[in-house]
């Protein structure tokens, strides 16, 4: 399967900000409120691609997770930004789905596939990034997992 | 930002600049602390994407926030003694 093709195409809205030292932030919307939606997306000097996205408000008009992820990917594509990967960070507490399904799928699966089985990483793999690093919980129960391009 | 340094907890610093301009959203939060700490990791960005802002229902409590902030200021080096040094 590959890369999604949005029904509802934001591409176009995405704002592209400047993190300095060559990084960079695109923002649709705003997922870090309650009832958030929107994607926003941090791609750092080294092309690992972090992002945030909820889709709570009305995703007939505004677009689905699905929808606003292919649209950003769109977007970085036609701006020549290159992501060399896509980290995964799930944080305990924040209601994440990823860390909720990764958890989950830990009962029966070992760590790689039980984060490659997560939103993030089903919609990682269909771009290609199905090389996953081993996911590392800090000491603060953040999990990190690196998707790259390559095959598993 | 700088006052991080200097001590103050980063979700006291995040409140000022909301008190000043409540508009503020965590993006806006996130990108002016990256912009002020260039060599942090985006793992702390994409911390402050989901601290549990005054008003808001979920997300990272204050304390919590402020050793997860501090602890990627410190592992980039931007407190003397850092990585594993105490706070200042």
């Amino acid at each position: 399967m590959g890369p999604p093709t949005p029904r509802v195409d934001v591409s176009s809205r995405f704002t592209k900000e400047s993190l300095g030292g060559g990084a960079v932030q695109y923002r649709y919307l705003d997922p870090t409120g309650d009832g958030g939606h929107g994607l926003i997306m941090a791609i750092d000097s080294e092309g690992t691609l972090g992002f945030e996205i909820r889709a709570e408000g009305d995703a007939a008009t505004l677009g689905t997770g699905t929808d606003m992820f292919a649209s950003g990917m769109q977007r970085l594509s036609a701006d020549g930004v290159q992501v060399n990967a896509i980290r995964g960070y799930w944080m305990e507490d924040s209601g994440s789905v990823n860390l909720q399904q990764f958890t989950e799928n830990l009962k029966i699966m070992d760590p790689q596939a039980a984060a490659a089985n997560t939103w993030t990483g089903r919609i990682a793999g269909r771009y290609g990034y199905l090389q996953v690093s081993s996911p590392s919980t800090n000491m603060f129960g953040n999990t990190t997992v690196i998707f790259s391009k390559g095959t598993p | 930002m700088d006052n991080i340094l200097t001590g103050k907890r980063p979700t006291d610093v995040f409140k000022a600049l909301l008190e000043k301009e409540p508009s503020l959203t965590n993006a806006d939060l996130a990108l002016e602390f990256k912009k002020h700490f260039l060599k942090v990791s985006d793992e702390a960005i994409q911390s402050i994407w989901q601290w549990r802002r005054p008003g808001r229902d979920r997300g990272i409590e204050d304390e919590r926030m402020d050793a997860i902030v501090t602890h990627y200021l410190k592992e980039a080096g931007y407190f003397q003694g850092s990585e594993s040094g105490s706070l200042p």
